[in-house]
């Protein structure tokens, strides 16, 4: 019944199911599975339950529902959700209860969804593994000895492990492709502006996007579809027609140009894993697709890129947690020695709540962004990376342009499988390379999504990462069903 | 490359962040290696080159209005009470802070 958003949403309409059922298996199935796992930080038990009980009255009335009636969706906990602890993995939000709805989470109700609660996550979205949560690293329930990826981790996990059939995440360099491919299930980062992200706790404004996970494709396509649109709220929200992504996904892949770009499979691939996504290249060409090979030479530079701009946004954006407005707030120790002694008490509480809030990664990435933002390194750091994203995205135009360019570029979504816990923590520098695939798509602005590719002879998931041009969801899901439903071990075939 | 402290205590003081002893240590480790890797964006060539802020050309509300801003229309928002909720202080119907003037 939690298998399949689609599948879970039929049931609920025909009256094969009552939404209050499908409400009780996802309560039982993540008390049965969160201890372990760590993915849920708040289950909303009551809330979820009242939710189901108004779509089952509801139905009852033969009022219409919703698309996505009865379907339990899990929220990152970065985003609001009314009268529901939001904590953005953070001690600093530890006990904050948001007033109001983000548009998302708004949409999702309209659409008469369940939201049984908020998942796990790196601090501020600030990671690659789900090991920088103040509340303990969520598991990949593929294996609970690895990460289940980050930021996004908890969200992950809920749909890897059955809990939920969807949920949402974030992705601002990689953090909802990068865990579903270390899961094994679909993960979509839409067109930056495509869904609203007001509500969406920021980390990085111009490159922070909400997504969908799903155990399909079509269960994706249809969460997308469902929280896309304007948000006159969130000013970077464009004014695009929604198309229809759940169609798009039983449109032909033959005759469409697939770019596979060489530095996407450079030094640092995993042999399996690279090995596993030219066999799915193949099988697309074998589907009707024309494979090209593509040049995206600035690839090289999108990790120290990113992580200028992207620490940069985060310093001003975390400025806002000071202890004055919401969440922690902690009175300055006067006897100790240190840092706070000449400030003024305003600025000593300021320093105080800061320092206690704020956990080890998330002051790193404030100290760097304050760095190359400061007098003297704005111009050799952040309008540096602000020129080098242009070239970036650059590349990406070149390769889609004209009659000659590609529909959409397919490579891996990371270069490794799932790496345990615990591998990387002591090695920030290492942890930012495992984004390496996934941010250059970030910093162009460009819809992408990892399906699951096949696994590696360990058993751990691989995912197939596909890029595609600005607006153009629809090709890219056309593809990844293509994939799905071709994809050996759906098929049965070895 | 190790970041000395006499660097990085500024930038703390800027971003209001008060950090141990030990906090300083180990950022002034990590932050001076990773600000070394970022420096490899020296060699990119960017003579010419746009600076881009956000990426997707933003068609905002105010183009319909012609005026480049959003049309000023008084909307429902955040209820006074609601904003006020999550302070961890509150005085007067506003958010306390502690002195900041002598």
């Amino acid at each position: 019944m939690l298998d399949d958003v689609l599948l879970t949403a039929s049931r609920v309409r025909t009256g094969e199911v009552k939404a209050l059922d499908v409400a009780k298996q996802a309560l039982a199935r993540i008390d049965e599975r969160n201890g372990e796992l760590n993915a849920f930080l708040t289950v909303a038990r009551e809330e979820v339950l009242e939710q189901a009980r108004g779509v089952d009255a509801k139905r009852e009335r033969g009022e219409p529902l919703g698309i996505l009636a009865g379907v339990p969706i899990a929220l990152k906990d970065a985003l609001c959700m009314r009268n529901t602890r939001t904590t953005a993995g953070s001690k600093m939000l530890a006990q904050w209860v948001s007033p109001y709805d983000a548009t998302v989470v708004a949409r999702l109700r309209q659409a008469d969804a369940l939201l049984p609660g908020k998942t796990n996550m790196d601090e501020f979205a600030m990671g690659s593994s789900n090991e920088n949560s103040a509340y303990g690293p969520v598991r990949n329930p593929i294996d609970p000895s690895r990460t289940p990826g980050g930021s996004s981790g908890g969200s992950a996990a809920a749909v890897a492990s059955g809990m939920t059939p969807a949920a949402l995440g974030s992705d601002t360099g990689g953090s909802i492709r990068q865990p579903a491919a270390f899961t094994g299930t679909v993960g979509v980062k839409p067109t930056y502006g495509r869904v609203s992200r007001f509500g969406l706790v920021a980390f990085a404004s111009s490159l922070d996007q909400v997504g969908p996970f799903a155990t399909t494709v079509r269960g994706a396509a249809r969460v997308l579809s469902v929280i896309s649109g304007h948000d006159e709220r969130d000013m970077s929200s464009l004014w695009a027609k929604v198309d229809d992504f759940e169609a798009a996904c039983e449109n032909r892949v033959r005759g469409l140009r697939i770019g596979v770009p060489e530095e996407y499979f450079a030094k640092g691939l995993d042999p399996e894993v690279e090995a596993n996504v030219r066999a799915a290249i193949r099988r697309l060409e074998s589907e009707g697709c024309t494979v090209v090979n593509v040049r995206l030479p600035h690839t090289r530079h999108a990790v120290a890129t990113y992580y200028v701009l992207a620490t940069a946004e985060a310093s001003s954006n975390l400025a806002r947690f000071d202890g004055v407005r919401y969440g922690l707030r902690v009175a300055p120790d006067r006897d100790a020695a240190g840092s706070n002694v000449d400030k003024s008490p305003l600025r000593a509480m300021y320093g105080a709540t800061r320092d206690a809030g704020f956990g080890t990664e998330v002051k790193r990435r404030i100290l760097l962004g304050t760095y190359v933002l400061s007098a003297g390194h704005f111009d050799a750091f952040y309008l540096k990376a602000q020129k080098v994203r242009t070239l970036i995205r650059r590349d990406f135009d070149e390769a889609f342009a004209g009659p000659e360019g590609v529909d959409a570029i397919v490579c891996p979504t990371a270069p490794t499988p799932a790496f345990k816990l615990g591998a990387k923590t002591e090695d920030p520098l290492s942890m930012y390379l495992e984004d390496v695939y996934t941010l250059p798509a970030s910093l162009a602005g460009l819809p992408a999504m990892s399906v699951p590719c096949t696994p590696t002879r360990e058993g751990l998931p691989v995912g197939l990462q596909i890029i595609a041009p600005t607006l153009r969801e629809t090709s890219m899901f056309a593809i990844a069903a293509a994939w799905e439903s071709a994809r050996p071990s759906a098929s049965g075939q070895a | 490359m190790n970041f000395e402290l006499s660097r990085l205590r500024p930038i703390a003081n800027l971003a209001e962040l008060s950090l141990s002893p030990a906090e300083e240590a180990a950022f002034a480790g990590d932050v001076g290696r990773i600000l070394s890797y970022m420096t490899e964006l020296e060699t990119v060539d960017t003579t010419g080159i746009v600076a881009t802020a956000n990426m997707v050309e933003c068609e905002l509300e105010s183009k319909r209005s012609g005026d480049g801003w959003r049309v000023d229309i008084v909307a429902e928002g955040l209820a006074h009470d609601d904003a006020l909720r999550g302070a961890p202080s509150v005085e007067s119907e506003g958010f306390a802070v502690p002195s900041f003037v002598e």
